[in-house]
């Protein structure tokens, strides 16, 4: 009965609708689904309420006009991006705009050469923006505002001079250019051509800006102009080309509006930088810089241009419609930024997410219990190697010269030689958080990178990638593809790398949440070096950290740190890609698990169940609560302050086990046997221990073991 | 109405109320620099000192009387069926001692001369202290009529409010309740001018003062609320009072006392000594739950972990304000200081947690 209950139990908390929420919620393009629902209804309703709006030609008609204002909001969205704003664009709109026109009608230039120069013009007084702005650090908003006065200046003055030779020539002579002709009404597939223009430079924009290193620079200037002066960035030289973008763009589009319209009217371009300024912001790119996207841009465009020329169909007042569409964006930026406030810290309330699990009661550790983790002193004597001189060796490793190595939380490898180990130099610096190593067969040391990945060290100490990315699954929201926890490795006779990740969900530093969720969120990955692909082999498994190969090298030992299982993946045989489980229940949490060299394995305990602990794993909501209402420092845990080493056999039986009662080893991680020692790490120790062990073989080694010997 | 929608809307935000140890709380580690008169002694529980200087402390099942330049001399001078607590003169020069589930015996030159085990409606189960007014009169703690004091956690846990202030009056051997469903009354004293009660109660974390003469629920005056832990007994020192915290409170135990579900499953099926509660000693028994902040680091336990157990002696002053204190840190090992006591410039301390008697200077708090 009550084990059907734990599986009900445990099948109410398996799926959960919080999670799905959270992860979708954590979603990068979640942050424009307000902007997208927004122009959503507001196509909609406007849409309905006039008539033929969707009407092909109407449509195209209504699409032309969206152009070229859309490209002004692009050139805005990336000044805001960048953490500027540029107020001129609809100066610099009005001078390019006269500019194509008196090129082409009094200088009757080819429209090919037309488009180019305007775009060097626009460029050229994008780039006095950036130059004030970048280099001699002038305020934004005040720089273009008065480049602003000044363009709006140029444009009048040129007026009186040219306007009526262009009027003049407009009537006498008629310029001929089909190009000319196509940009102001040609279409492409029965789309307007300024349309088709602008959607692929929106394109080429968003990708540039969102999967580029320089559109990355743009955002993290715009994030944070110290901090990303501080990582290196040139600030003077990306706020520069900021500019320079922003008046090519702006170009482009008074180009299209010069040739549609035939214009040289002087207010031309008049109150544009405020529409696009409207526009941007309510596609959600941020007034404060360093959020936002150019495709959001498009859609605050959509959404103003939707608006105005509805109502100015709908036969609305022209003033009223001004005061309607400043209502509907007022409401819309209100809505826009309560949900990016709010979003994050939505998602940090509801993305833990913890589950039931019934663990099955443990042999009794406690001193004269009888059994066999009864507790004892028998690493009270161990020998200490580098005392204060290494930062938590999670895992300890010797090469076939006698050498330790042991991954520490600085980012390295660091070793110790001499008959003594006396000896301490960094083998290698990787960063990340080190954690499990392996030695293959050409003696590089493989190890596993919190935060990183698979990364190798050649005997010589360099550092290469292995791989930090595996195979998505498809059928889950959350992309899983990088690999954020891997945790120890094991490597086949084939060369193949075996690895846990420890959790999908949580990084290295917040792996305790993963402890109070419980939740299957690990899995078993493999690296294959001869044809450099990564696959997922096991997934949703709790935890799971320690990962050793047999010794008759045909399956592999998978430990689950808070299901206290050890399961065994068959990598051969008849058994082959099934899993099954070794050893369950253990009043232990499992960390690594390695060879002994009497055909055995050793385990390496984190930490040890408490009956309050082993209650709340079996309350969720309790854990839940804790997680929202207790500080973390003050969050019951699993005890890490007791470790123990235990050896168990191929069949799963627990021989023995090994306590400190000092509490010197407080949480041992893990453990290595090496010619007739056990080395003992621990991820939060300062210091290695060794013991000597009582029959075993003092020839024994783990490369030979492995590899054979040498 | 609003703030009963607020209560159940947001009725976890008082146990963020729990004050943090600053100020005249700083955490230090005087207690760690007591000299120890007496270690490995029964878990004591307290202490009284006698107009020669002698030392009387309740240890396992009996009164031990230390004595000597250094206290270097130990007497029995009684023994009891059952663990004796509090202790305190009586004007008449008898000793005062309280019984774990029993009440209360009057010690005199002839050992055991008077017992009081019935009070008003119901017996004595949790004598905490006793104290005698300058009239005669007993006032008694008694800390809940459902655990003797060695099982106070029962009490806590249970979230029990059946506390009550008895009064004994030895001539008439009259015994009546002057106030009832305290939490946990622990420590009570009479002031240094004789005209006020002064009382701690240990689950509701206050000090409060009562008239003498008129000793009602209507005549309660808190002096301090929301202490930062459990306050036990409360005694006279010179120019003020020293008051023992025997242990502290925890975000989580606060937390657990909220959560009825867990809490009521714990204490159905888990021992004692692991559940999630506070202690008087910890960090022996490795089945004890530990919490985040205790995890060991480059093999140093914080001293600012979440303490499950604690040493604390406060100092107050006339006006019944904390003026400073006398701390052992979550990784010291002299916790849960019940007993305390000052004579003569020194201080004397009863740790039952880790079973020591301590002296240190009462100046230097």
């Amino acid at each position: 009965m009550s084990q059907l209950n734990d599986g009900l139990l445990q099948l109410r908390y398996r799926w959960s609708f919080k999670k799905f929420l959270a992860e979708l919620l954590e979603k990068r393009w979640m942050d424009g689904i307000i902007p997208f629902g927004i122009m959503v209804c507001v196509i909609l309703v406007f849409g309905s309420q006039v008539e033929n709006y969707f009407s092909p030609d109407v449509l195209a008609m209504t699409a032309r006009e969206f152009a070229e204002p859309g490209f002004v909001a692009l050139a805005m969205a990336v000044t805001l991006i960048s953490g500027g704003i540029d107020l001129s664009v609809g100066g610099m709109f009005a001078i390019i705009n006269f500019l194509s026109l008196m090129l082409t009608h009094i200088y009757g230039w080819p429209a090919l050469a037309v488009v180019p120069a305007a775009l060097a013009v626009g460029a050229l007084m994008g780039a006095l923006n950036g130059f004030l702005i970048g280099f001699l650090k002038t305020r934004a908003f005040l720089t273009t505002l008065v480049t602003m006065i000044a363009f709006r200046a140029i444009v009048k003055l040129l007026n009186l001079e040219f306007a009526p030779k262009i009027a003049l020539s407009a009537k006498t002579t008629f310029y001929e250019s089909t190009v000319w002709d196509y940009m102001g009404d040609g279409s492409f597939l029965g789309i307007p051509s300024n349309v088709v223009i602008l959607l692929v430079v929106a394109f080429i924009g968003h990708v540039l800006l969102t999967r580029s290193r320089p559109g990355w620079r743009v955002y993290a200037v715009g994030g944070g102009r110290r901090s990303a002066r501080h990582v290196g960035i040139k600030v003077e030289r990306t706020i520069f080309f900021v500019y320079v973008i922003s008046g090519i763009l702006t170009a482009l589009g008074a180009v299209f509006y010069a040739a549609r319209l035939d214009s040289a009217a002087s207010e031309t371009g008049m109150g544009l930088e405020i529409l696009a300024l409207m526009a941007v912001v309510l596609g959600g790119v941020s007034i404060l810089g360093g959020k936002g996207t150019p495709g959001r841009a498009l859609m605050g465009i959509v959404i103003v241009m939707v608006i105005t020329n509805a109502l100015l169909r709908l036969g609305i007042d022209s003033a009223l419609n001004s005061l309607i569409q400043g209502l509907i964006l007022l409401f819309a930026i209100g809505i826009d930024v309560k949900w990016l406030k709010h979003l994050y810290a939505s998602i940090e309330k509801i993305y833990v997410v913890p589950t039931y699990l019934s663990l099955p009661k443990a042999l009794d550790p406690r001193p004269g219990s009888g059994t066999v983790f009864e507790f004892n002193d028998r690493l009270k004597d161990a020998e200490t190697i580098g005392l204060d001189q290494i930062d938590g060796p999670e895992d300890v490793i010797l090469d076939r010269q006698g050498r330790l190595y042991g991954s520490v939380r600085q980012g390295w490898i660091v070793r110790f030689s001499g008959d003594d180990f006396s000896k301490r130099d960094i083998f290698a610096n990787i960063g990340g958080r080190p954690l499990g190593m392996a030695f293959d067969r050409d003696e590089n040391l493989v190890v596993c990178v919190g935060g990183m990945g698979l990364y190798g060290v050649r005997p010589d100490g360099e550092v290469y990638k292995m791989t930090d990315e595996t195979n998505r699954t498809w059928t889950r929201l959350k992309d899983d593809s990088r690999i954020r926890l891997a945790d120890d490795c094991d490597i086949a006779p084939d060369g193949k790398v075996y690895f846990s990740e420890a959790t999908i969900r949580y990084k290295m530093e917040e792996w305790p949440v993963d402890g109070q969720e419980c939740r299957p969120n690990g899995r078993l990955i493999c690296y294959d070096p001869a044809t450099d692909r990564t696959k997922t082999i096991v997934r949703n498994l709790i935890f799971p950290n320690g990962v050793c190969l047999a010794h008759d090298g045909r399956s592999i030992l998978i430990g689950l740190t808070w299901k206290c299982d050890v399961l065994r993946y068959w990598l051969e045989g008849p058994k082959k890609g099934r899993i099954e489980t070794v050893i369950s229940g253990l009043p232990i949490y499992i960390d690594n698990i390695n060879r002994a060299s009497d055909g055995n394995y050793w385990l390496a305990s984190v930490g040890l169940r408490t009956p309050v602990y082993d209650l709340a794993m079996r309350m969720p909501s309790f854990r839940l609560r804790m997680v929202k209402f207790v500080p973390p420092d003050e969050w019951l845990y699993p005890n890490v302050n007791w470790g123990c080493v235990i050896k168990f056999n191929e069949q799963g039986d627990v021989l023995e086990s090994y306590w400190d009662p000092l509490g010197n080893y407080a949480h041992v991680t893990s453990m290595r046997e090496h010619m007739g020692y056990l080395y003992l790490g621990g991820l939060h120790n300062n210091r290695i221990g060794r013991i000597k062990i009582q029959g075993a073989d003092p020839e024994w080694t783990g490369p030979d073991s492995y590899w054979g010997k040498k | 109405m609003w703030s009963r929608l607020k209560q159940s809307l947001f009725h976890r935000n008082d146990q963020y109320a729990i004050p943090p140890m600053d100020g005249v709380l700083l955490p230090n580690n005087k207690i760690d620099q007591f000299r120890v008169v007496r270690d490995s002694i029964n878990r004591p529980d307290d202490l009284e000192v006698d107009s020669d200087g002698r030392l009387y402390v309740s240890t396992g099942n009996c009164i031990i009387r230390l004595h000597g330049a250094s206290l270097e001399e130990e007497a029995v001078i009684a023994q009891f069926e059952d663990p004796p607590g509090g202790l305190n003169f009586h004007p008449d020069g008898r000793l005062m001692v309280c019984l774990d589930g029993k009440g209360l015996a009057l010690v005199g030159k002839q050992g055991v001369e008077e017992r009081l085990d019935i009070a008003g409606d119901g017996a004595i189960r949790c004598a905490n202290t006793a104290v005698a007014a300058p009239d005669g009169r007993v006032y008694i703690a008694d800390g809940t009529s459902y655990h003797g004091p060695r099982e106070w956690y029962f009490d806590l846990m249970e979230k029990r409010t059946t506390g009550r202030l008895l009064r004994y009056d030895p001539e008439t051997s009259k015994t009546e309740t002057l106030l009832g469903g305290l939490s946990f009354p622990n420590g009570v004293a009479i002031s240094h001018d004789g005209s006020s009660l002064l009382l701690t109660e240990s689950w509701s974390h206050t000090l409060s003062r009562y008239p003498l003469s008129d000793i009602r629920p209507e005549t309660r005056d808190v002096l301090i609320s929301n202490l930062p832990g459990y306050p036990g007994r409360i005694v006279p020192a010179s120019g003020g009072y020293w008051m023992t915290l025997f242990a502290m409170r925890t975000h989580l135990v606060e937390f657990v006392l909220t959560e009825d579900k867990y809490r009521e499953e714990m204490m159905r099926s888990i021992d004692p000594a692991y559940w999630i509660r506070p202690a008087l000693s910890s960090g022996e028994d490795f089945l004890e739950p530990l919490q985040a902040g205790h995890a060991k680091t480059l093999g140093v336990m914080k001293p600012w972990a979440p303490p499950r157990s604690y040493g604390l002696i406060a100092r107050l002053d006339e006006d019944y304000e904390i003026r400073g204190s006398f701390h052992c840190r979550v990784n010291g090992k002299r916790h849960g200081i019940t007993g305390v006591r000052e004579r003569g410039g020194a201080l004397y301390a009863a740790s039952k947690g880790n079973s020591l008697i301590l002296e240190g200077r009462s100046g230097g708090a």
